[in-house]
């Protein structure tokens, strides 16, 4: 074996030497790799530690603190342990089903090239859910971009349309509707966009393959199926784990991730035709996709986290050209996935791939290939043109390190704005035109939302996006995703606690149970203690919220079965960007048929305030129109907002609810003018007693339904019975838009103010 | 006065690798295929600055993943053929931003296609053109020769 | 009595095409591009919508290039059923299927014209049928019906003066507004062209997805919408034919 010798080097010339390779470890991390492998390592194991070590790759700074999530539950089929997890959805026909959820960040590299980083982010999503055996259904995204109208304007739009191309670029020619997202702009994402994607899969319970090597697998083949592995990525992992760098843009062009639509199109059909035969014959599989890290990462999983080894031929890996070893091996080349199989199976799956779907004739050199086997010793083998390259026990390959950061908080004030003479109706459509607020369309409509035809709420229509997934079965599915940037700008815990209400609130407002979550958290540098410090205070938020609302109908948490954590989101400068703990949650109807919709149904129904509108406005996009952050951020209190989710989600099903909002940006106004605007018809309302900017604009959470004048008094004595609070707003009407304290004016011209305001924003 | 800008892949380009192939499987013995997003502007004013402002514009350009040719500097080499395939509708958003956003109002007319370039010796470029290159319904075409 | 749905590199509809196909009592079998034996003995054919070969060069061009239309054309040509959707329809334009009258390609269709939204398109929009008298439409009871687009290439266009006038009946579907206006701002399609079949009237090529609006749910209605006559049309036509 060829080593380095960097025992012999002292910490400055082993720092050079690093530099110079393209290393990001730092020296003390590169002298433990020399003792845990009892010698200098080669130039491919550095290269596996650098990776495997990396934030990205290993969550060094974050796994202590993620230990707080609450991820147990009984309806958690299987939880944050691999690429997916899995939830118990419904039984049916004597099968049950799961659905397979996952969530992850591709911000940096959207940030870079935001077409392929956003491409790149929706495959990647996408293969961690098809991994898991199950068959893809819904995409979800989550996104924050810059000021649109500010000194990076240019840029910011730039970046936020061509995300959205990118998306759709992918997600629409594979074919998997976009299901549900959120949007938000603010200065702190100028320079770091935020591009988070969440993915939904359907399986049967006993149809899912996990992402480690099965039983008695001493001699199973390892095989690679995909892309021909090029160097692009490399790096990635720990390019994804360092700040901007205005200079360093161009030679990140090299860890550019190419993706390949087309081809992954034929990779699920292709796949899917392969989980049919495993079913069929009972054959004993692993199957797991690659992200960061590539083949060694992939494949050390598979086989550590099943107490085997791997031995692996770099040389059979099939390449775009020819590269060093650790490029091939780590390189993050999209479109690729890795499976175990018995050697009796290799020839059918080869063939199913290279032949009947062709996959050479898809894209140059595409194929399945044998590189290696599953060997009975737990080392980690790699071996190029005969000579080992790397030669490590399996378990220092995957077992990452971990560091305990420093938390310190902040020394910071903030205000409560003292915002005078406001004229509340001009507020009021500036409201409704903001970024924040105004209609999404502009961006859902370049988004396929109905292929696979099992869509029931696209985005747009509801709170959450609703499928009906399972033919023949009346079980829905939503989803919804939240956080709100600018309460993170002034305290990340209660950010948090907010995310996981308004994801839960959001589900329940068409008639779902929340039943599980996926996280993907976005913050600063955590070498900086005031930046951990936020993502700690974000992490207890929403481990608290998860817990004390709790999952509805249940003594249990709401679990959280997969996520993701996203450091080092900033610009060079230093800033961090707004802390962003985004929250997707799934909902289960038991009958898609009963969901309800925030338009206004029918004329002379009554309308109900339930939840409190306090002095809340910090964070608020009244504030931020107004060019104030604020100090009170909503403050749910989580008993109540168990209550009220309860109770919302039962009045729907018992039929009693003519339509529901949820109320958060843009508070009670904005609520009632979006229900004005989607029905078509019109609000005759009063409030209760408060000042009146407060009662109108503040985010504290709530609900609006409008309820039949027939159904009234059931309602409110469902409401009495649980002690909800809860105000009589008044009536729906015509046409017109009454909200006393505000101008009387036709919900047409609302409409104009909402309905086209985001292509101004971005185009 | 013209400005014709060639806009080419630094990264893979998956389309041409894979248009290639289907035109060699339809019988066209085309070489070196290389495809480019073409522009043509109609600007007033300085050539040389125009040509360098427009180099920088993130919504044509993306240095990251982009090269930039110009069509009166460059020359095609021996034994190729350019074949530039235009929609017949104009890009009206694109100018739009161009104009009025990035601040580029020289400009007063916008065309832009593909722009197809390959060794084309044996190949018959009107056939190639019919079969597959462009629909006449609403696409138009410019062969350029070296 | 079995309709083949072809599944080309880059079809992307083709599970929902056959699900519905199969719960209007049309039992349809999904055929790969490159498995296609005994292609000839299905009784219809139906080319579902996707991104087939990527859209490379053009949207529809490579897959109406494939030998396996030859079977299509031949099949079309005994008076089979042959329904193309939204990239199945742009494959009948670029091999001259539909409008039928020459074996030229007299059709294009090409990038949207939508000042408000570029690019690929996604909504639902209600499309006005022309006719009953083709293998499709027999069966549709209503003159309006609704049923989601979902594409970026979707205007008819043709550089032969008069030909949407001349298509008369041929014109099956036109995007309208809700009292039957024809509505050419949906894509810029000539005349709201949404739907065209040839003069027999056993090949139609239409953008928008009849699989999409089969079901109630798929519009948050009960029971079944109106464009799943579309499939019910087809069967009833087969079984015509005996």
């Amino acid at each position: 074996m060829r080593t380095e010798n960097i025992s012999k080097l002292s910490d400055k010339q082993l720092a050079a030497f690093l530099k110079k390779n393209s290393l990001s470890l730092t020296v003390q991390e590169a002298r433990s790799i020399v003792k845990k492998l009892s010698r200098d390592p080669t130039m491919t194991e550095l290269h596996i530690f650098n990776i495997q070590w990396s934030e990205h790759s290993s969550y060094k700074s974050s796994r202590p603190i993620l230990k707080m999530l609450p991820t147990e539950a009984s309806n958690v089929i299987l939880g944050p342990k691999e690429d997916s997890g899995i939830v118990f959805l419904t039984e049916h026909r004597g099968e049950r089903y799961g659905i397979v959820m996952s969530h992850e960040s591709h911000n940096h590299p959207s940030q870079v090239v935001p077409f392929e980083g956003a491409a790149t982010g929706i495959g990647g999503i996408m293969r961690d859910v098809l991994c898991m055996g199950a068959d893809i259904i819904a995409t979800a995204d989550p996104l924050r971009f810059g000021n649109t109208f500010g000194e990076n304007k240019n840029r910011t739009r730039y970046v936020a349309n061509e995300v959205v191309n990118g998306i759709a670029g992918y997600g629409n020619p594979v074919g998997i509707p976009v299901l549900a997202g959120d949007l938000y702009f603010d200065d702190s994402f100028d320079d770091n966009c935020l591009v988070n994607v969440v993915c939904l899969g359907l399986v049967k319970e006993k149809d899912i393959i996990h992402s480690y090597a099965p039983e008695n697998a001493v001699g199973y083949d390892v095989i690679v199926v995909g892309k021909a592995t090029d160097n692009s990525g490399f790096g990635g992992a720990s390019f994804a784990s360092l700040t901007l760098d205005e200079q360093a843009k161009e030679s990140n062009r090299g860890a550019v991730q190419v993706p390949d639509p087309f081809l992954k199109n034929m990779l699920l059909r292709a796949t899917a035709q392969v989980f049919k035969e495993v079913r069929k014959d009972n054959i004993p599989v692993g199957f797991k996709d690659m992200g960061a890290g590539g083949i060694m990462c992939a494949t050390s999983e598979l086989g550590s986290a099943a107490g085997f080894g791997i031995e692996l031929i770099i040389d059979d890996i099939h390449t775009a050209f020819e590269m060093d070893p650790w490029v091939t091996a780590c390189s993050e080349t999209q479109e690729r996935f890795t499976w175990v199989v018995p050697p009796s199976f290799t020839s059918k799956l080869l063939r199913i791939y290279n032949e009947d779907f062709a996959l050479p004739e898809i894209a140059e050199k595409a194929q399945a290939k044998v590189i290696g086997k599953i060997t009975r010793n737990p080392d980690y083998r790699l071996w190029y043109k005969d000579e080992l390259v790397c030669d490590a026990p399996i378990m220092e390959v995957t077992s990452g390190v971990t560091y305990r950061r420093k938390a310190k908080a902040p020394k910071r004030t903030f205000k409560e704005s003292k915002l005078r003479d406001i004229d509340l109706d001009k507020a009021f459509l500036s409201m409704l035109s903001h970024p924040n607020i105004c209609s999404r369309h502009h961006i859902y409509e370049h988004y396929d939302t109905s292929v696979i035809g099992r869509t029931v709420f696209p985005p747009g229509k509801a709170d959450a996006g609703l499928l009906a997934p399972l033919p023949g079965s009346k079980v829905g599915v939503a989803l919804s995703t939240d956080a709100v940037p600018r309460y993170g700008k002034i305290d990340p815990y209660w950010a948090g606690i907010n995310a996981v209400a308004e994801a839960m609130r959001n589900v329940a407002c068409i008639g779902a149970k929340p039943v599980a979550m996926t996280d993907c958290l976005n913050f600063g540098n955590p070498e900086k203690p005031q930046y951990f410090w936020e993502f700690v205070q974000a992490v207890k938020g929403i481990s608290h919220a998860a817990r004390k609302i709790g999952k509805p109908f249940s003594k249990e948490p709401i679990p959280f079965i997969s996520g993701n954590v996203s450091f080092y989101n900033e610009s060079s400068k230093g800033s961090s960007v707004a802390p962003s703990p985004v929250i997707a949650c799934l909902g289960i109807m038991d009958d898609y048929k009963k969901a309800i919709t925030p338009g206004l149904k029918k004329e002379g129904s009554g309308l109900i305030l339930i939840g409190k509108r306090n002095n809340e406005l910090g964070g608020s996009v009244f504030y931020h129109l107004h060019g104030e952050l604020g100090k009170n951020v909503p403050k749910p209190v989580l008993k109540e907002e168990r209550g009220k989710m309860e109770f919302v989600i039962e009045a729907i099903d018992k039929g009693l609810l003519l339509s529901c909002h949820d109320i958060s940006d843009g508070g009670l106004a904005c609520c009632l003018a979006e229900m004005a605007i989607m029905g078509g018809l019109g609000v005759d309302v009063s409030l209760p007693n408060g000042e009146l900017a407060s009662l109108l604009f503040s985010e504290s959470p709530g609900y609006v339904i409008e309820v039949d004048s027939k159904k009234m008094m059931a309602v409110k004595r469902m409401l009495q019975e649980r002690g909800l609070w809860h105000h009589n707003l008044g009536k729906t009407c015509r046409d017109d838009f009454m909200i006393k304290g505000l101008r009387n004016q036709p919900v047409a011209n609302l409409k104009e103010a909402w309905q086209n305001s985001l292509k101004e924003a971005m185009s | 006065m013209k400005v014709e800008m060639a806009v080419g892949l630094k990264i893979p380009d998956t389309t041409a690798r894979t248009a290639l192939q289907t035109m060699r499987k339809l019988g066209h013995k085309v070489e070196a295929l290389k495809r480019y997003d073409y522009y043509m502007f109609d600007v007033d004013g300085s050539k040389k600055g125009f040509k360098q402002a427009v180099s920088d514009v993130d919504v044509l350009v993306n240095a990251n993943k982009n090269f930039v040719r110009f069509l009166d500097e460059k020359r095609l080499r021996k034994g190729e053929t350019g074949i530039i395939v235009q929609d017949d509708a104009e890009p009206e958003a694109l100018l739009h931003t161009l104009r009025e956003r990035l601040g580029l109002d020289m400009i007063k007319h916008l065309e832009k296609g593909t722009l197809w370039v390959m060794d084309s010796k044996g190949v018959k470029i009107k056939n190639l053109i019919y079969e597959l290159l462009a629909n006449p319904h609403y696409q138009q075409v410019k062969i350029l020769r070296e | 009595m079995k309709v083949a749905v072809i599944q080309f590199p880059g079809t992307n509809c083709e599970r929902e095409t056959a699900y519905a196909l199969r719960k209007c009592r049309l039992p349809a079998d999904i055929i790969r591009w490159n498995k296609n034996e005994g292609l000839e003995k299905y009784d219809g054919y139906v080319l579902p919508g996707g991104w087939s070969y990527e859209d490379r060069i053009r949207a529809g061009i490579i897959a109406a290039r494939d030998p396996i239309m030859q079977v299509i054309k031949e099949q079309a040509a005994l008076g089979k059923p042959v329904l193309g959707i939204c990239n199945g329809c742009q494959m009948l334009v670029e091999n001259g299927l539909v409008p039928g009258w020459k074996k030229e390609v007299q059709l294009g269709v090409a990038p949207n014209i939508n000042q408000a939204m570029p690019g690929f398109y996604c909504r639902w929009v209600l499309v006005r049928v022309n006719s009953r008298k083709t293998a499709f439409t027999s069966q549709l009871r209503k003159m309006i019906i609704p049923m989601p687009i979902a594409h970026a290439e979707g205007r008819f266009v043709s550089k032969e003066k008069g030909l949407f006038e001349r298509l008369g009946k041929q014109l099956v579907f036109q995007y309208c507004n809700r009292v039957g206006e024809i509505d050419e701002t949906v894509n810029g399609s000539a005349l709201g062209a949404a739907g065209i079949c040839n003069p027999e009237g056993n090949v139609l090529a239409m953008m928008p997805h009849p699989e999409r609006a089969t079901f109630g749910f798929q519009l948050g209605r009960p029971g079944l919408l109106p464009a799943s006559k579309i499939f019910v049309s087809m069967r009833k036509y087969i079984e015509g034919r005996g």
